[in-house]
């Protein structure tokens, strides 16, 4: 399939954050099996596999869980900000932040992945126009 | 051939016989080092031992600590000879009941006699919150660094993901959260030692500033600098002691991998936090179940963490601790005493030596005001990380538990 790169598992982590740094979000599973991994994967599965597949993702999300940070930790991220723990469509989870008002948020509204300008990925509510 | 650590169900093998503290302040009194050495001597005094009865000594420093800040060298501070074990135990909050667990079984199997448990740390210091201590990013994802962009800083936000997942799918409110709170202010006020004693409203539990929400500051674990130290023997050596033993029956542990929710796999169910793995071998151990339990004492880094506990302990059902605290099945008075001394929120932090130390002084029957009338099966457990690190033990004033 021409929307797949196949990589061994020891160099999952760089697969993902050259996609991501490409604005291609994209999920793992194995290449035999097809079976779909987390993000923390690191280690070859029980029947062996090692070669792992890297499948577009569609974008679709559901709002897992969520926090709201009051407390300033660090200049960068003045307070209040969200921080979101987001369940893709295909399974794998991963946080990320939803571009919504606090009030808006929900434990398991739909979200559609989006990269801002700067390249970092976030999560707009969905029906609220976002683009992948 | 494997080593049986309990001779059979509900008969102990070790006990608790010691008990001891440095300087307990928020204020610097010093280093961990230090304080760690006054705990452990004070532990030793406490049990009616010399230091060359000691064979044994585990460390327990805070994970967020600078490395050495509790070296293996404490040994020599302390001026303990010829050990047959001397460990450093990295869990997380699990840590501090990982050694007594670890300090048993090597008891049992033959290695050592009386060993020294101690946990000290240091994190409020001066021109800092103590928060800030604790801000480290949580790589809940299994991205290196992923979490950063996100301002995913301190443990706080990885247990409010998970609180706020559970409260959701449960109908919790902040007031559920609130009820656990309130409930450690009432046994606080009743002990001496305890850091916050004033008695709470909830309308000033309301009233407190948000941190992460659904945390507020006073759903956070109270830190303070200083160190408390257990001394732990054989059952047999124990039987005499003064002040009165307290026996190890049964010990759990449970780590299922990854975020309480966040599937370790590609997808699945949320794995939990280890509560149910660590409770059910801390009961199948010691021959009871969470109904012989007449006392709880359980780490609570958030108020959250606690009523979880409960529920994976097998106190209440799945969503059902919101309502059990509320009831006031765990306050002064109640069927069920939690967090007999205030616990992390109330009676001030030692990440996990809290609750251990509380459960000593129960067994003992020492709690003056809060002594619980039937410390006879008490439940202490530890959890850290992101509540996927669980270590329990089921400990009791009698020998025989059943």
């Amino acid at each position: 399939m021409q929307d797949e790169i196949v990589s061994d598992i020891e160099a999952f982590e760089a697969t993902f954050q050259r996609l991501i740094e490409a604005r291609d979000l994209r999920v793992a599973c194995w290449a035999g099996s097809r079976t779909v991994l987390g993000y923390g994967t690191r280690a070859p599965s029980a029947e062996g596999e090692r070669q792992v597949a890297w499948v577009a993702a569609s974008g679709a999300a559901t709002l897992h869980s969520f926090c709201i940070y009051h407390r300033a930790y660090h200049a960068d991220f003045p307070p209040p900000y969200n921080v979101a723990l987001v369940a893709l469509a295909e399974g794998p989870h991963l946080v990320s932040t939803v571009i919504a008002a606090p009030v808006e948020l929900r434990v398991g509204m739909a979200l559609t992945a989006a990269f801002e300008p700067s390249g970092r990925l976030v999560f707009h509510p969905r029906n609220a126009g976002a683009v992948q | 051939m494997a080593i049986r650590i309990s001779p059979r169900p509900g008969y102990a093998l070790a006990a608790i016989v010691g008990l001891g503290f440095s300087a307990i302040s928020r204020k610097p009194i010093g280093s961990a080092r230090a304080l760690a050495a006054t705990a452990v001597r004070a532990a030793i005094d406490d049990a009616g031992l010399r230091l060359g009865d000691m064979d044994g000594l585990l460390l327990n420093p805070s994970s967020l600590a600078a490395e050495d800040a509790l070296p293996l060298k404490l040994q020599e501070d302390i001026g303990l000879r010829d050990l047959h074990l001397l460990a450093i135990i990295d869990a997380k909050g699990s840590a501090v009941v990982q050694m007594v667990q670890q300090a048993t079984m090597a008891i049992g199997a033959g290695l050592a006699q009386c060993v020294a448990c101690v946990f000290a740390d240091t994190p409020v210091v001066p021109q800092r919150g103590a928060g800030d201590t604790f801000a480290i990013t949580s790589p809940i994802t299994g991205i290196a660094g992923w979490e950063r962009q996100y301002g995913l800083f301190g443990a706080t936000g990885a247990y409010a993901l998970a609180a706020r997942r559970h409260m959701a799918l449960h109908g919790w409110s902040g007031d559920d959260l609130g009820a656990y709170v309130l409930a450690c202010r009432r046994w606080a006020a009743l002990h001496p030692a305890a850091a916050l004693r004033a008695p709470l409203t909830m309308e000033q539990y309301r009233a407190a500033p948000w941190v992460v929400e659904p945390f507020r500051l006073l759903d956070c674990a109270y830190p303070m600098n200083g160190a408390a130290a257990v001394v732990v023997t054989d059952a047999a050596r124990a039987a005499d002691a003064q002040p009165k033993p307290v026996y190890v029956h049964g010990m759990g542990q449970g780590h299922p991998g990854g975020h309480p929710c966040r599937p370790v796999a590609g997808d699945g169910a949320d794995p939990g936090s280890g509560g149910a793995l660590a409770a059910e071998g801390a009961y199948r151990m010691a021959g009871i179940g969470p109904a012989d339990v007449t006392l709880c004492e359980l780490y609570d880094s958030f108020s959250f963490t606690a009523l979880l506990a409960l529920e994976e302990y097998g106190f209440c059902g799945p969503g059902e601790a919101a309502r059990f605290v509320a009831d006031g099945h765990t306050a002064p008075g109640g069927r069920l005493p939690l967090n007999t001394g205030g616990g992390h929120l109330a009676g001030g932090y030692l990440q996990g030596m809290t609750p251990l130390a509380e459960a000593v002084v129960q067994g003992r029957g020492a709690g003056g005001a809060r002594q619980v009338p039937q410390p006879d099966a008490i439940l202490v457990n530890g959890s850290g990380g992101w509540l996927e690190h669980h270590a329990a033990l089921v400990l009791s004033p009698h020998r025989g538990l059943n």
